[in-house]
C-alpha cells in the first residue's frame, strides 16, 4: 500500500510537468487515488493553450491514469472526473469518457448530458469513437435510456432546439459518422423497434430543417438523389450523412425482426405512416425482404395507388412488385393493372398540361412499360397488349427501377477495332474514313470520328513507312483523321522509325492553309489543333535524331515555318484569358500555335548550322537571312505583342550565343532589354531557365542582370512562381553564384552585392540558401582547393554586406547555411560557423540536414558537435523534431560521451538528461554504457 | 577538533556545468557568488568559510527574484524594525525605567504613547502580511527560473519552496552560528536544487520514480 510518506517524496522529486507525468504513467494500482487527491497531486486539468493560430490541449497524466484503474476504483474515479467536468480540455473529456467505459453505466449517467456537448464541441478531438464505445457499453449493460439518449445525440444532424448561444454545435463528420452511426443503429436494435426509431426520428428532424412542405402537403426529401436504393447498391454513392443514417435505421430494423420476425407489420406500418418518402421507402425495403411473412400487408402496399404514384419510393416498389406480386389474389392484381393504367393517364395529362415539347402518349407508355414489364407472366390478354403496344413504341428501359440513373465511361469509342484497321491497306482506310459517319448521339460506347482517329494513330505509329505515301489524302478529311495520322507519325518518330518526309511536308503545306468553317466550341478536333500537331512533328523532326528532316527539303520545311511562325493563335485576347500569370510564358509558348513555330523556327537553324558540318563561325545573318528577317520582325512589339513567343527566344538565347554571338549581341537589347517590359522579363527569365553564366552572357546581358537585380531588391517579398516549373529567381541567382565563385575577376562586376546589401532578409536567405544548395550537389571529388576557397571568401563577402541586416532579419538571411554546413565543404570551418550562428540565436532551417551532416563529422570534432545538440536541445521544449533524430543525436553522443575530457563527458551527460525531458528516452541507454564501463 | 575535508569543495565538472547554466540563465554576477562560496569552503579560514559562504549564496537567492524581474516584496522587516527602533527611542525619554522584568506598569497610556500602540498595531498587520509574500516572491522566481515548476500542482510547488527557503534560514544562520555538518550538507542540497532547475537529471530522476512506485505497489521486484 502507497504511503503519505511516499505521496511526501514524490512531491521532492517529480517538480516538472514531465516528472509528474512519468510519475502518473508508472502506476498501476487504485490505492494511490486518495493519497494523491488528499495530497495535491491530482492538480487541476490543465486549460488549453492558444497558441498562434492553433490551440494545444495538454495531457492531464492524472486523468490517463485514472482510466487505467476505473475498472478496480469506478466510484473513486467518477467522482474525481466529475470534480474535474468543467475543464475545457478535450483530452480531459476523452479520458472520461474511456473512464466511463469500464465502469458499470450507473457510474455514466449523470455525465450523459456533459458528453452531449462534448462530443459536438469543435475541440472534441476524436471523442467520437470513445462516445461511440460508451455507447456499446451502456447498450451491453441494458441502460437503455442512458444508451438511447447519446446514440442519438451522436447521430444528430442539427443543432437541437434550444441550445445554448454560447456553445457551439457542430455535427460528428463524415468519416466518423459512418464509422460509428450504423454499428450503433445495428446495436440498439437490442432495444427493439424504439431502438432504431429514435434514429428516425433524428432523420425527420434533420429533413424537416431545409425541406419545407410543399402547397399539396407531402413532403420531398429528394431521397431517390441522395439514397437510389435502401439496400446496398452500385447506385449509393452515400458521400451524405444522412445516406448514412438511413443505412443505419435501415439496418437497426433488420436487426428487430431478425430477433423478433412478428414485429414486421407493426414496424413497416409504423414507416409507411411517416411524412417522409425515405422513411416509406425503407418500411418497402423491409417488407420486400420478408413479404410473404405478412401477405395481406403486401396486398395492401402493391394496391396503394398512392404509394405506386410516388416517384421517390420507385425502386423499393418496383422489388416489392417483383418479388411478392404472386402473392395477390386475382382480384388485387386486377386492382393493381388498373392503378398502373390510372397512374398512367394521370402521368400524360401532367405532360400535358406542363410539358408542350413532350408527346404525353409517350409519357403514357413509359408508366405502363415500367409497372407492367416485371409481371408480365401474370397478366390477362388485354394488360399484355398494353404492355406489348407500350414496349413496341418506346422501346425497353434498362433501368426501370431508378427515377435517375447514373453511369460514367472515359475516352472515346472506335468504330474499328486496331485489328480491323492493321488488316486494311492504308488507302483502304482512308477510304473508309471518307464514307463513314459518325452516328447522332453520345454515351459509353458510342463510337466517334475521335475515337476512329486514336486507333489510327496507333495504326500508322505502327508503320509510318507504309503511311507517309498517303498523307495528302488525310487533307481532305475531317481535321480529327489528320490530327491522328500526324500523331501516328510523330510517335513514329519517338520510337525512332523513320519515313518519307517529302509527301508528309507536302500535306501540311496544304492542311495548314485549312481554315475551321463555323462554330467551333462544340468540335474535338479543329484545324488549329490540327496545326500544332504539325508544330510538333516539325520539332521532332528537328531535333537530330531518328528520322530527322533532311537536308533537301529546306526549301519546303522553310515554307512551312514561315507560315506557321504567322500564325494568329494566340491572339492578344486569348493570351490574356490563357497566358500569364494563369501559365508560365514558357509553357504557354510550348501550347500556342505561333509560339510553338517559334521553337520550331529556332530549332530550323540549329538543323541548318548541324547540316552544314557545325562550323565554330556561323552568321545567322548570312546563312538564314530570311529566318533572321522574321526574327528581326517579330522583335516588333506592335506585330507581336505575345510574351509567349518572346520566351521562346528567350529560351533558345542561349544556343544562339554559342553558336553566332554577334546576331545576339545586335540584338540583346530588343531581346531581352533590362527586362523591364512583361516581353523582356519573358524573354530573359526564358533564358535563366536555359542558360548559364558564360563569360559572353556576363558581358551582353551585364546591364540586364544588374536591372534584374535592383528590381528584386526593391521588392518586400518573394516573387510568386505559382505552378511555374522553374524559379528564375533561383536561376538568376545560381548564374551570379557560379560566376563569382568561378570567375574571380569578374566579382567586381557582379551584381551579388546588390541582393546581398538589398536588406531584404528573404532574398539574403534566397542567396545563401542557393549558394548552399550548389556546393550540396557538388560530390567531394568536385570540390577542388580553389573552389573551397572561394566558398569561405563568399560566406566572408555575405557576411560583410548583410551588415546592414540584424536581429531577425539577419536570423532569417543566414539561416539557410545548413545547406553549407549540409555540404562537401570542410566541418573544420563550417562546424564553428554554425555554432556561432547558433549561439546567436539562429534556428537552424531546415534542421534535417543539421542532423544529416552532423554524426560524419563528430568523430573529428566531438566536442564542437556535442555544442550543436546542446545549442538545439536548449531550443525549448516545441523542438518535437528532436525526437525524429533521435538515432543521429546518438550517433553525435557516442563520441563525446566517451570523451576523455571529464567535462566534456559530465556535459553529454547534461545534455541526454535534457534530451531525455524533450521525450528522447532511448538515449538512456547511453548514460547505462556508460555506467557499466566506469564499474 | 579535526580538519573538514576540503576535498569536498573542489571544482568538479558538475560544478564547472552548474556555473555555466546559472550564467545562462542568471548573470554573471550571481553566479560569481556562486563560485564565491565554493572557493571559501575550499580555501577559507574555518573562523568566517561558513559566514561568508552562507552571506554568498544569499546573495544568490536573494538577488534571484530582481534578476528574474519578480515584484519585489515591500515591507521589508529590516525596515519595520528599523521604524520600530527610532519611534521607541523617543518614547523612552522622559519615562520610567523597566522594573524588573515590567516596563510602565500602572503608566497612563499618554498621546504620545496611544499614537505609537495605534501605529503599531497597523503595522503589525501589515507586517502580517511580509512573510508570505516572500514566500510568493520565491516562488514566482524559481518559476521563471524553471518554467515547469509553474505548471505542477500547489502541492508540489509548496514542497519547492519550502525547500529553497529551508536553505535560506541555514545560509541566514551561517553568519551568527552553525552546524558545519548541517551548512555543508545544505550548500550541496542548494547544488542539487539549483541543478534540478536548470539541467534535471532526467533519467535519474525516473528511475527514482519507478523505485519509488514499486516501493508503495508493493511489487516483487522493490
Amino acid at each position: 500500500m502507497p504511503t503519505p510518506e511516499q505521496i511526501a517524496r514524490v512531491k521532492r522529486l517529480a517538480t516538472s510537468p514531465e516528472e509528474l507525468g512519468y510519475f502518473f504513467d508508472q502506476l498501476t494500482s487504485p490505492d494511490w487515488l486518495p493519497l494523491l487527491r488528499d495530497g495535491g497531486l491530482l492538480g487541476d486539468p490543465p486549460a488549453p493553450v492558444e497558441q498562434g493560430n492553433g490551440v494545444m490541449f495538454p495531457f492531464w497524466p492524472a486523468s490517463r491514469y485514472m482510466v487505467r484503474i476505473a475498472a478496480d476504483a469506478p466510484a473513486a474515479v467518477a467522482d474525481t472526473l466529475w470534480a474535474a467536468r468543467d475543464s475545457r480540455n478535450p483530452r480531459v473529456w476523452w479520458d472520461t469518457v474511456d473512464a466511463l467505459v469500464k465502469m458499470p453505466p450507473e457510474h455514466a449517467v449523470r455525465f450523459i448530458p456533459l458528453i452531449k456537448r462534448w462530443v459536438h464541441h469543435p475541440w472534441r478531438l476524436g471523442l467520437e469513437t470513445s462516445t461511440a464505445k460508451l455507447v456499446h457499453h451502456l447498450i451491453t449493460d441494458g441502460a437503455r435510456d442512458p444508451a438511447l439518449d447519446l446514440a442519438r445525440s451522436l447521430a444528430r444532424l442539427v443543432q437541437p432546439e434550444g441550445w445554448p448561444e454560447a456553445e457551439p454545435w457542430v455535427v460528428l463528420d463524415d468519416y466518423d459518422y459512418g464509422q460509428e452511426i450504423p454499428a450503433i443503429g445495428r446495436a440498439i436494435a437490442t432495444f427493439g423497434p424504439a431502438g432504431p426509431s429514435a434514429f428516425v426520428e433524428e432523420l425527420e428532424a434533420f429533413l424537416a430543417v431545409d425541406r419545407p412542405e410543399r402547397e399539396d402537403g407531402r413532403r420531398a426529401d429528394l431521397s431517390f438523389i441522395w439514397r437510389p436504393a435502401i439496400e446496398d447498391h452500385e447506385q449509393n454513392w452515400d458521400f451524405e450523412r444522412e445516406a448514412k443514417l438511413v443505412i443505419a435505421i435501415r439496418d437497426g430494423f433488420e436487426e428487430v425482426l431478425t430477433r423478433a420476425p412478428e414485429e414486421l407489420e407493426g414496424v413497416v406500418t409504423s414507416l409507411l405512416g411517416s411524412v417522409w418518402p425515405v422513411v416509406r421507402r425503407v418500411g418497402l425495403h423491409l417488407l420486400a425482404a420478408t413479404g410473404d411473412q405478412a401477405p395481406v400487408l403486401v396486398e395492401h402496399v402493391l394496391t396503394s395507388r398512392d404509394l405506386l404514384a410516388e416517384d421517390h419510393h420507385r425502386h423499393e416498389f418496383y422489388r416489392l412488385l417483383t418479388a411478392w406480386f404472386g402473392l395477390l389474389s386475382p382480384e388485387a392484381r386486377g386492382r393493381f393493372v388498373a392503378n398502373v393504367r390510372g397512374v398512367a393517364d394521370a402521368a400524360a395529362a401532367w405532360v400535358a398540361e406542363h410539358r408542350a415539347e413532350a408527346n404525353p402518349e409517350i409519357t403514357r407508355k413509359a408508366v405502363i412499360r415500367r409497372w407492367l414489364s416485371p409481371i408480365s407472366e401474370h397478366l390477362d390478354e388485354a394488360a399484355r397488349a398494353d404492355l406489348e403496344a407500350a414496349q413496341a413504341e418506346v422501346g425497353e428501359d434498362p433501368h426501370p427501377d431508378f427515377p435517375s440513373y447514373h453511369s460514367s465511361w472515359m475516352g472515346s469509342t472506335s468504330p474499328l477495332s486496331l485489328e480491323e484497321l492493321r488488316n486494311r491497306t492504308p488507302d483502304e482506310i482512308v477510304a473508309y474514313l471518307a464514307s463513314w459517319e459518325e452516328p447522332e448521339g453520345f454515351g459509353p460506347h458510342h463510337p466517334s470520328s475521335e475515337g476512329l482517329a486514336q486507333q489510327l494513330t496507333e495504326v500508322v505509329a505502327e508503320v509510318p513507312d507504309r503511311f507517309a505515301p498517303t498523307a495528302r489524302s488525310y487533307v481532305a478529311l475531317d481535321p480529327a483523321y489528320f490530327y491522328g495520322f500526324i500523331n501516328g507519325l510523330q510517335k513514329a518518330l519517338e520510337n525512332d522509325k523513320s519515313f518519307d518526309w517529302e509527301p508528309v511536308l507536302a500535306a501540311c503545306e496544304v492542311a495548314t492553309g485549312r481554315v475551321d468553317e463555323g462554330p467551333t466550341q462544340n468540335r474535338e478536333t479543329t484545324w488549329r489543333d490540327a496545326r500544332m500537331a504539325v508544330v510538333r512533328l516539325l520539332k521532332r523532326g528537328l531535333e537530330g535524331k531518328t528520322g530527322e528532316i533532311p537536308f533537301t527539303a529546306r526549301e519546303r520545311l522553310w515554307a512551312l515555318i514561315s507560315r506557321l511562325v504567322e500564325d494568329p493563335d494566340p491572339t492578344p485576347a486569348d493570351e490574356a484569358r490563357y497566358g500569364p500569370p494563369n501559365m508560365d510564358p514558357e509553357t504557354y509558348s510550348l501550347n500556342t500555335t505561333r509560339g510553338a513555330a517559334f521553337h520550331a523556327l529556332f530549332l530550323y537553324l540549329l538543323w541548318h548550322h548541324r547540316q552544314a558540318g557545325a562550323p565554330k563561325r556561323w552568321s545567322t545573318l548570312e546563312q538564314d537571312p530570311e529566318a533572321s528577317a522574321v526574327l528581326d520582325a517579330h522583335l516588333d512589339p506592335e506585330r507581336d505583342p505575345s510574351v509567349g513567343v518572346r520566351a521562346a527566344y528567350g529560351w533558345w538565347l542561349p544556343y544562339l550565343l554559342d553558336r553566332d554571338p554577334d546576331w545576339v549581341r545586335d540584338r540583346a537589347t530588343r531581346i531581352v532589354g533590362r527586362s523591364e517590359t512583361d516581353l523582356e522579363r519573358a524573354a530573359w527569365e526564358g533564358f535563366l531557365l536555359r542558360g548559364g553564366p558564360s563569360s559572353a552572357a556576363l558581358e551582353m546581358f551585364g546591364p540586364t542582370y544588374a536591372a534584374y537585380a535592383e528590381q528584386l531588391a526593391a521588392r518586400e517579398d518573394k516573387p510568386e512562381t505559382g505552378a511555374r516549373a522553374g524559379d528564375p529567381l533561383q536561376f538568376f541567382i545560381d548564374h551570379l553564384v557560379k560566376a563569382w565563385l568561378w570567375r574571380p575577376e569578374m566579382r567586381a562586376e557582379l551584381p551579388l552585392r546588390t541582393l546581398l546589401a538589398s536588406g531584404k532578409a528573404w532574398l539574403v536567405a534566397e542567396v545563401v540558401e542557393e549558394a548552399g544548395r550548389l556546393i550540396g550537389r557538388t560530390e567531394a571529388k568536385d570540390i577542388s582547393p580553389e573552389l573551397a576557397a572561394a566558398y569561405r571568401d563568399l560566406w566572408a563577402f555575405v557576411l560583410e554586406t548583410t551588415a546592414n541586416l540584424d536581429g531577425e532579419g539577419l536570423k532569417t538571411a543566414l539561416a539557410p547555411f545548413i545547406w553549407w554546413f549540409d555540404s562537401e565543404l570542410s566541418a573544420d570551418w563550417t562546424l564553428p560557423e554554425l555554432l556561432r550562428l547558433l549561439e546567436g540565436g539562429m534556428t537552424p532551417d531546415p534542421d534535417f540536414a543539421v542532423f544529416r551532416r552532423l554524426p560524419s563529422v563528430a568523430a573529428a570534432h566531438p566536442e564542437e558537435t556535442l555544442r550543436v545538440i546542446e545549442r538545439l536541445a536548449e531550443d525549448g521544449e516545441e523542438r518535437w523534431t528532436l525526437r525524429v533524430h533521435e538515432g543521429e543525436i546518438r550517433q553525435v553522443l557516442e563520441f563525446s560521451i566517451h570523451s576523455e575530457d571529464e567535462l566534456v563527458r559530465a556535459r553529454t551527460e547534461a545534455v541526454v538528461h535534457r534530451l531525455g525531458r524533450l521525450g528522447l528516452r532511448g538515449l538512456a541507454s547511453l548514460l547505462r554504457a556508460l555506467g557499466a564501463e566506469s564499474q | 577538533m579535526s580538519e573538514p575535508p576540503r576535498d569536498r569543495w573542489k571544482v568538479t565538472a558538475k560544478r564547472v556545468l552548474l556555473g555555466e547554466q546559472l550564467v545562462k540563465k542568471t548573470t554573471p554576477r550571481l553566479t560569481a557568488y556562486y563560485w564565491e562560496a565554493i572557493r571559501a569552503l575550499r580555501e577559507g579560514d574555518d573562523l568566517i568559510r561558513f559566514s561568508i559562504a552562507g552571506h554568498a549564496l544569499r546573495e544568490l537567492q536573494n538577488g534571484l527574484p530582481h534578476h528574474l524581474e519578480v515584484p519585489e516584496e515591500r515591507g521589508r522587516l529590516g525596515d519595520f524594525f528599523n521604524w520600530l527602533r527610532e519611534q521607541w527611542r523617543g518614547l523612552l525619554q522622559g519615562r520610567p525605567e523597566k522594573v524588573g522584568a515590567e516596563l510602565w506598569t500602572g503608566v497612563v497610556i499618554d498621546q504620545p504613547l496611544g499614537t505609537f500602540l495605534g501605529a503599531l498595531h497597523d503595522k503589525i498587520e501589515t507586517y502580517i502580511g511580509v512573510y508570505p509574500r516572500r514566500r510568493e516572491m520565491h516562488r514566482s522566481a524559481l518559476g521563471r527560473l524553471d518554467p515547469g515548476l509553474s505548471q505542477v500542482p500547489d502541492a508540489v510547488q509548496e514542497t519547492v519552496v519550502t525547500t529553497w527557503m529551508e536553505l535560506s534560514r541555514v545560509f541566514n544562520s551561517a553568519t551568527h552560528s552553525s552546524d558545519p555538518d548541517e551548512f555543508e550538507a545544505a550548500v550541496e542540497a542548494f547544488e542539487d536544487f539549483v541543478g534540478d532547475r536548470l539541467a534535471p537529471r532526467t533519467f535519474e530522476k525516473q528511475d527514482a520514480i519507478e523505485d519509488l512506485v514499486r516501493e508503495g505497489e508493493g511489487r516483487a521486484d522493490t
